[in-house]
């Protein structure tokens, strides 16, 4: 049994858009009670640990898939157990019973499941791994940093401001495309002349100031304003995970390395939010006890070694796999 | 085996909704990986081959550890989101696959949860036990509570002192349970909160519950 912990320094290539409510047509972003350094208690902006877990899990998955050379042919419930843990099902043998061997094969061909955990047919797999919240950097959190990140920050020359420089405030637009005349020319004929009676009756509306009217007839041009994270926030972010064999390990480092070659996270990603990329990683050996942090030199998402256990493991179990994917009760 | 007090110093916000966190259970949960034994077959296994590093009572019922304790401080309701899989549907299904949003399976759930920050950023327990061993297996358990996967009880260090024992240490105070015990313990008040519970781990456990004297629940 080994425990792990790693933690990030993660920077924002683009803004975060990660929201917690909608109010109105505003979007609000996720945030916590956080307990602040005079002991009080302030709500601040992080990305929860759910959604880094999960872009986690996807991540893996894709490479599972590709691994296992397996294309887009999944069962829906070989999808719901891949990328979103799966459900409780009640089906499958055995009823209540705890079947040992049936467990090994499943964390054999699919040694993901040991690491996350998830639920197959009427069974809960607990998973080996805490994944914290994406802490944003800033001068309200920067006493729960461990020493190593705010050495590295100091070393960085990084000026630390309050959250608040950390959020703002934009404003998008749905167009409506009927108010273009040159996309009118696209409509048919009797489509056409049907807009442009709505076009006079809201004419009209605005003229007589008759909101009924105006309400009726107006466009589907939408305006919507959304807070962010600006883009080139830092966030401190880590994970811990007790494992139990060396594929176990590797699994978890392929998660890691496979979300982070290429991490984003948030709403909004179609438009330009959600990039992160890491400045630098922290392997904490250590046990929580006796408080020891030593980190190794060199970042472990270049090691060359993550991943040849699990690909290797995956490639040769491909047949079995696939038939087990097929039908899997998830 | 010394009375001892154990305290876990938590950084982040934590969900205890409603039962004990145990100091015996948490001390089996780590014997049990370290004997290569995954939790989720503990039922299949007679509870009492976990052997942990804490005094049993004279009855041999129950570990002489308390449940912990804390106030809570501030207090937050937060969600549990589990979206469809439905962008992953159409890049990786099979043509057949009917994604139902509004029902079954696939339906995304928003839940509501309960977190919060506890008094001091501390629990205590109260045992008798070895402490060295205790901190040894402690220092494997990073988070508490519920919800523990995605960062929350996340224990910042943990501190294991000897302590004075008062009478009825480390199970009672004033004639009141500080973890389950059997209604029939000596001392105990006669307003104790009763319920149905374990008296050892694992406490989740359906088979073994029987009528417990219990600390007041918290909420």
């Amino acid at each position: 049994m080994k425990q792990i912990k790693y933690g990030f320094i993660l920077e924002a290539t683009q803004p975060i858009a990660h929201h917690s409510e909608t109010q109105g047509n505003t979007a609000l972003i996720q945030r916590a009670k956080v307990r602040l350094k005079d002991g009080t208690f302030g709500r601040l902006p992080y990305v929860t640990g759910d959604a880094m877990r999960h872009q986690m899990r996807e991540a893996i998955a894709l490479a599972y898939l590709n691994a296992a050379d397996i294309g887009p042919s999944l069962s829906e419930g070989a999808l719901r157990l891949l990328f979103a843990g799966g459900m409780l099902t009640g089906r499958g043998s055995g009823g209540d019973v705890v079947k040992i061997d049936d467990y090994n094969k499943m964390v054999k061909l699919f040694p993901q499941i040991s690491i996350f955990g998830g639920c197959v047919g009427n069974r809960c797999v607990p998973g080996k791994l805490q994944v914290s919240h994406a802490q944003l950097i800033c001068k309200e959190t920067m006493h729960y940093l461990p020493s190593e990140v705010v050495g590295w920050l100091g070393d960085q020359q990084q000026a630390i401001e309050t959250h608040r420089a950390y959020v703002e405030e934009t404003q998008r637009v749905r167009m409506d495309p009927t108010l273009n005349p040159a996309n009118r020319l696209l409509m048919s004929e009797p489509a056409r002349a049907q807009l442009e009676a709505r076009l006079k009756i809201s004419e009209a509306a605005h003229e007589t100031d008759d909101p009924i009217a105006r309400e009726e007839s107006k466009s589907s041009m939408m305006p919507r304003s959304f807070e962010r994270i600006i883009q080139g926030s830092l966030f401190f972010w880590k994970l811990s995970a007790m494992v139990q064999s060396e594929l176990d390990e590797d699994t978890l480092n392929v998660a890691v390395a496979t979300f982070l070659a290429n991490a984003s996270v948030g709403g909004k990603r179609g438009s330009g939010h959600g990039g992160l990329r890491c400045l630098k990683a922290f392997d904490f050996r250590w046990t929580i006890a006796r408080q020891e942090a030593v980190p190794l030199p060199g970042d472990m998402v270049v090691r060359t070694e993550v991943g040849s256990l699990f690909f290797r493991h995956v490639a040769e179990r491909k047949d079995e796999i696939k038939t087990w994917l097929s039908d899997v009760n998830a | 085996m010394t009375p001892l007090r154990v305290q876990a110093r938590i950084r982040s916000a934590i969900s205890l909704p409603g039962s004990l966190l145990m100091l015996d259970s948490l001390l089996a949960s780590v014997v049990a990986k370290e004997q290569g034994l995954d939790t989720s077959f503990v039922a299949t296994l007679q509870p009492t081959e976990i052997v942990i590093p804490v005094a049993k009572s004279e009855c041999g019922r129950y570990h002489l550890a308390s449940a912990a304790e804390y106030e809570w401080e501030e207090r937050e309701s937060t969600w549990v989101n589990k979206p469809s899989p439905v962008a992953a549907a159409q890049l990786w299904a099979n043509d057949k696959v009917r994604m139902e949003q509004s029902s079954g399976l696939s339906k995304p759930w928003r839940l509501p949860i309960a977190t919060g920050w506890v008094k001091g950023d501390l629990l205590t327990w109260y045992c008798i036990g070895d402490a060295a061993e205790i901190e040894r297996l402690l220092s494997y358990v990073t988070h508490l509570g519920k919800r523990a996967a995605v960062g929350k009880g996340e224990v910042a260090e943990w501190a294991v002192d000897s302590c004075e024992a008062w009478a009825g240490y480390p199970v009672l105070r004033g004639g009141y349970p500080l973890r389950p015990l059997p209604t029939d313990t000596p001392e105990l008040a006669e307003d104790v909160y009763i319920a149905d519970g374990r008296l050892t781990y694992p406490y989740w456990m359906q088979e073994g519950r029987d009528w417990v004297a219990l600390p007041e629940p918290k909420w």
